[in-house]
């Protein structure tokens, strides 16, 4: 393997790292969601995406 | 290794709408709502690493500023998004018309979302800050994306 091949694995394996760890994130965060009403979930997202705003807002 | 990176938004979609519609007993309803939630919290993860870039100095000042107004519309969007479904007259069965209100939201929500994607990755110098920055926006349009599925899906409620 030539380093062009092995530079190419390397971005390869962090992008799976990174899709890997969102995927997890994700599913964690569907874990965490069961046995909460959809409404409660819409609340939960509402506030995230609030305080998101708040941390964009404050770049 | 081209066709996996070339492919990983249509692998993280996969994975949303195994999650999204794995379970039998999950309405649409509570199906978008995780949807959005997730785009909340991409949300959240992507103005984070936007934070920390710029302390690191992979990221200019006036390269954030340029990105704000893109990601402050997507969080808009997303609020909108939620505010709709909320309203929503028969939850478990929106109309047609919700349908489309819905529709039109997430459609904008995704123009921002690639606008975020093509614009973040020209900036960002950090190559691994870079790469989890595409990932945490694609996943984000798979989430937006999968809401469009969930409302086409047959059955349910």
């Amino acid at each position: 393997m030539d380093d062009k091949q092995l530079e190419e694995l390397l971005k390869l394996i962090s992008l799976g790292q990174a899709a890997f760890a969102r995927a997890l994130e994700i599913i964690n965060n569907h874990k965490a969601q069961s046995g909460k009403t959809t409404d409660e979930i819409l609340t939960e997202a509402k506030e995230k995406t609030e305080q998101a705003l708040e941390v964009i807002n404050n770049l | 290794m081209t066709f996996i990176r070339h492919n990983i938004s249509i692998i993280l979609l996969a994975i949303m709408l195994m999650l999204l519609t794995a379970c039998p007993s999950t309405d649409k309803t509570r199906a978008i709502a995780r949807a959005e939630d997730d785009v909340a919290q991409g949300l959240s993860s992507t103005a984070n690493l936007l934070k920390d870039a710029e302390a690191a100095g992979s990221l200019a000042k006036e390269d954030v500023a340029f990105l704000k107004p893109i990601l402050t519309e997507v969080g808009k969007g997303n609020l909108q998004a939620i505010e709709l479904v909320k309203s929503f007259k028969d939850i478990s069965n929106p109309s047609l018309d919700e349908q489309t209100k819905l529709l039109q939201i997430i459609s904008t929500i995704s123009t921002n979302l690639t606008s975020l994607n093509n614009e973040g990755a020209l900036r960002i110098k950090d190559n691994k800050k870079k790469v989890l920055f595409n990932t945490i926006v694609v996943s984000m349009q798979s989430s937006a994306t999968s809401i469009v599925v969930i409302l086409n899906l047959k059955g349910g409620k």
